[in-house]
C-alpha cells in the first residue's frame, strides 16, 4: 500500500486508499502523514521513506482526525477517542458507546485535546490525557475549534458557538449568538478571530479581539470548508467553483467587505482548502478532484494534481509548509514534497 | 457513483413499524441495510449497521417557518457516506410523532445529503384498529398519511370489513396518490417496498387513476386535511404556471403540505413537472408526451384549508394563449 512517486510531477507520491479519506493530516515534525478512512483505519506514511502502514484505529469508520506531537488524535463512529503514535500503537483516550465522534481537535503543543461527544466537549489534558466531560451544550455540536495555544476551545451549535477560555472542565463556556444551525469552525492562529460555515450557505465571522460579528453570504452552494490566512487577515471559504477570500482584517469596513474572487472552475465546487502556513499561497481541492495552488496576489490559480476520486475531502500543510497531504471520497490520497 | 437509497418508515406510536423493519431486515433479499432508528435499546433490531439520530430539526434562516432541515440525519447520513461500500441501503426509522415533512425536506433542501442520497420512499404504517382515534386526537398521525407514497393499512384482519373500507376512505380523502396495501403483520413482499424511486421528480407518479374517490371535504376529525386533485384539458403557459405555484407556496406553504404535478405545457414536448413540500419546490421537465396521448394535466394538492374554487381558478388562469399551442 506504498505511495508510489508519480513520474510526472516531482515530489508527488499517489495511493488508492479504498476507503472515503475523512481527513488528513501532518505531524508537527513533518516525519509521519496520516490519513483517517472510512472503513477504520488510519493510514500513516513516513514521509521520507515513502513507506506507508496502516492502523486498525476503530471499528467502523474513522470520522475525525487532528495531529498533535504525542500523535494522531482520532474519532470514530465505535464512539472511541483514540491517540495513535507514529510507530502505530493506538491506545483509547475515551470510549462513548453509541455516539459518533465527529469532531476532535488538537493544540499546536498537544496540551489540549478535544473531541465533541453529542451536545459536550470532551477535553484531555495533563500527563495521562483523561476525559474531562464540559457541561451540556443545548444543541448537538456541528464543529469543534482548538485554539493552536490552547487558551481556547470552540464549539458550533444550534444558534450559536460556544466558547471555553480557558477551557476546564468547569467552565460554562460563553456563548456568541449566531441564529441557525452553525457547522464547521475554525479560529485564526492567533485565536482572535473564529468563523464558521452555516447550514444556510453563508459564513458567520467573530472578531473577538473586535467584539465585532457579520455575515458573509452570497454562496451557490453549503460551505464545507474555511480556513484563515496565516496572519488571519483572510478568510478562505468553499462552496463556490472558485477560491473566495474574504478580507477579515480591521481596517477593512465590514460594509464594504467584498470576496477577492479567482481561480474559476467550472466544473465542481471547492470543498477542500488549506492556506500555506509561511507563504501567501492557498491550496483547494474541487469536486472532480483537482487539486489548485492559488496565489491571492497575482489572484490565479494553477492546477496541481488529479486524483481519481469525486471529491477532495480534505487537504493539510505541514507546519513548515514543505509538505501538502490530501485525499477524496474515493479512496485516493496524495503526498507531495514541495522542495521536490 | 450512484445515490444510496433511504427508505423512510413512519407511523403512530404502536402501528408495527418495527415489525415491518424486522421483516425486511429478516428476509432473504441479499441487501446489507444500515439502519437509523431514534432510539435503540428498546426495541430488538439485528442489525449489523444500526444508528441512532436524534430527530434536531434546524429551522433555515430563509424567514419561513416551514422549511426546516433535521440536523441529525444530515450529520448520520454524512457519516454513512464515509461508510459507502458497507451497504447497499438504509432505512430509517422515524419516531411515532415524527414530522415527515423535514425529513423529506432534508434531502431537498441539504446538498451534501441529496448528492450522496436519494429518498426512495415515505411508508407509511397504519394501525387499522386505532386509526380513527389516533388521528382524531393526533395530526401527526394524519401527516404521515400526508407524506406516505405507500400506506400499509395493517392490523387489517383484526377489523370488520366496513370499517376497514371506512379507513380507506379516510387516507384517501387526505393523500389519493399513495398505494394502500392492506396488511396482517405488515407481510409485504419486500420488493413492494424498496425502489420505489417515489420522490424522483424524473419519475413523477400518481396514484392509479379513477381508484380515487370523489374530491372529499374536510372534516373536523380529520383536522381540515384534504387533498385536491385538479384536471386540466388546456395546455398551460409555463411562466404563468411558475408564477401562480411560486405565489401559492409563498402565501399558503405552510398550510400546503405537499403538491405535485404534470402538467401539459403550451410548445413543449415534454412533461411539465412539479413537486413540493411546504413552501419548497422542485421543477423539471418530464418525459415526452406520446403522439397519441391525450395532453391532460394533474396536479394534486394536499394540505390544510384548500379552496378548490381557488385552485382551479388560478391553474385556469394559467393557460396558454390561443396560437401559443404546440
Amino acid at each position: 500500500m506504498n505511495f508510489s512517486p508519480d513520474e510526472a510531477v516531482p515530489g508527488l507520491r499517489t495511493a488508492a486508499l479504498g476507503a472515503y479519506v475523512s481527513g488528513c493530516a501532518v505531524s508537527p515534525d513533518g516525519d509521519t502523514a496520516a490519513y483517517a478512512l472510512g472503513d477504520g483505519r488510519l493510514v500513516l506514511l513516513d514521509t521520507a521513506s515513502g513507506e506507508a502502514a496502516s492502523v486498525d484505529a476503530h471499528d467502523g469508520g474513522v470520522l475525525s482526525l487532528a495531529a498533535a506531537p504525542q500523535g494522531f488524535v482520532t474519532g470514530g463512529d465505535d464512539g472511541r477517542v483514540a491517540l495513535t503514535r507514529p510507530d502505530g500503537r493506538t491506545t483509547e483516550l475515551a470510549r462513548f458507546p453509541g455516539q459518533w465522534i465527529e469532531h476532535v481537535g488538537a493544540s499546536r503543543d498537544g496540551s489540549v485535546l478535544a473531541a465533541a461527544r453529542g451536545k459536550a466537549v470532551v477535553l484531555f489534558r495533563g500527563e495521562d490525557l483523561a476525559p474531562q466531560l464540559l457541561p451540556e451544550l443545548p444543541a448537538v455540536i456541528g464543529g469543534l475549534a482548538v485554539r493552536r495555544d490552547g487558551r481556547a476551545v470552540a464549539a458550533s451549535h444550534y444558534d450559536g458557538v460556544t466558547v471555553y477560555a480557558p477551557p476546564r472542565p468547569d467552565a460554562r463556556g460563553n456563548t456568541f449568538d449566531g441564529p441557525g444551525a452553525n457547522l464547521t469552525l475554525v479560529f485564526s492562529d492567533d485565536g482572535a478571530k473564529m468563523a464558521c460555515a452555516t447550514q444556510d450557505k453563508s459564513v458567520r465571522v467573530y472578531d473577538l479581539a473586535q467584539s465585532a460579528g457579520y455575515l458573509l453570504e452570497g454562496y451557490p452552494a453549503k460551505v464545507r470548508c474555511l480556513c484563515f490566512s496565516p496572519d488571519g487577515n483572510m478568510l478562505w471559504t468553499g462552496g463556490e467553483q472558485a477560491f473566495v477570500g474574504w478580507p477579515v482584517d480591521a481596517a477593512t469596513d465590514p460594509a464594504r467587505r467584498e470576496a477577492v474572487v479567482f481561480g474559476a472552475f467550472e466544473h465542481g465546487l471547492l470543498g477542500a482548502v488549506a492556506a500555506h502556513p509561511v507563504l501567501p499561497l492557498v491550496a483547494g481541492g474541487f469536486d472532480g478532484g483537482v487539486i489548485f495552488l492559488g496565489s491571492p496576489e497575482r489572484r490565479g490559480a494553477a492546477p496541481l494534481l488529479v486524483l481519481e476520486n469525486r471529491r477532495v475531502t480534505s487537504l493539510a500543510w505541514s507546519t513548515d509548509g514543505r509538505r501538502l497531504v490530501g485525499g477524496g471520497d474515493g479512496g485516493a490520497a496524495f503526498f507531495m514534497d514541495m522542495a521536490g | 457513483m450512484p445515490a444510496i437509497p433511504v427508505t423512510v418508515l413512519t407511523g403512530f406510536l404502536g402501528a408495527g413499524k418495527t415489525t415491518l423493519l424486522n421483516r425486511i431486515l429478516s428476509e432473504d433479499h441479499g441487501r446489507k441495510f444500515a439502519v437509523i432508528v431514534n432510539e435503540f435499546g428498546e426495541i430488538g433490531i439485528d442489525n449489523e449497521l444500526i444508528v441512532s439520530s436524534d430527530e434536531e430539526i434546524h429551522l433555515m434562516n430563509n424567514g419561513c417557518v416551514c422549511c426546516s432541515v433535521r440536523g441529525d440525519l444530515i450529520r448520520v447520513l454524512g457519516g454513512l457516506a464515509r461508510r459507502r461500500g458497507a451497504f447497499d441501503a438504509i432505512l430509517l426509522e422515524t419516531t411515532g410523532l415524527a414530522d415527515p415533512a423535514a425529513i423529506i425536506q432534508t434531502f431537498a433542501m441539504d446538498e451534501d445529503t441529496g448528492d450522496a442520497f436519494a429518498l426512495d420512499s415515505v411508508t407509511t404504517v397504519v394501525d387499522a384498529v386505532h386509526f380513527s382515534r389516533h388521528a382524531a386526537e393526533n395530526r401527526q398521525a394524519l401527516e404521515q398519511v400526508v407524506y406516505a407514497d405507500l400506506i400499509l393499512l395493517n392490523k387489517a384482519d383484526a377489523v370488520a370489513p366496513e370499517a376497514l373500507a371506512a379507513i380507506e376512505g379516510q387516507i384517501r380523502r387526505i393523500n389519493d396518490v399513495a398505494e394502500v396495501v392492506r396488511t396482517v403483520r405488515c407481510d409485504l413482499p419486500v420488493a413492494r417496498l424498496l425502489g420505489r424511486k417515489a420522490f424522483d421528480i424524473g419519475r413523477l407518479l400518481f396514484g392509479q387513476p379513477g381508484l380515487a374517490g370523489p374530491a372529499g371535504h374536510g372534516h373536523d376529525h380529520d383536522h381540515g386535511i384534504q387533498s385536491l386533485s385538479l384536471t386540466l384539458q388546456t395546455p398551460l403557459d409555463p411562466e404563468k404556471l411558475g408564477a401562480f405555484l411560486s405565489t401559492l407556496l409563498r402565501e399558503q406553504g405552510q398550510d400546503i403540505y405537499r403538491c405535485k404535478g404534470i402538467m401539459a405545457v403550451a410548445g413543449a414536448k415534454q412533461r411539465f413537472v412539479f413537486q413540493g413540500v411546504h413552501m419548497y419546490l422542485e421543477t423539471a421537465w418530464g418525459r415526452p408526451w406520446a403522439e397519441t396521448e391525450a395532453r391532460e394535466s394533474r396536479a394534486v394538492f394536499i394540505g390544510r384549508g384548500l379552496d378548490r374554487a381557488v385552485l382551479a381558478k388560478g391553474l385556469a388562469g394559467c393557460a396558454a394563449k390561443k396560437g401559443d399551442a404546440a
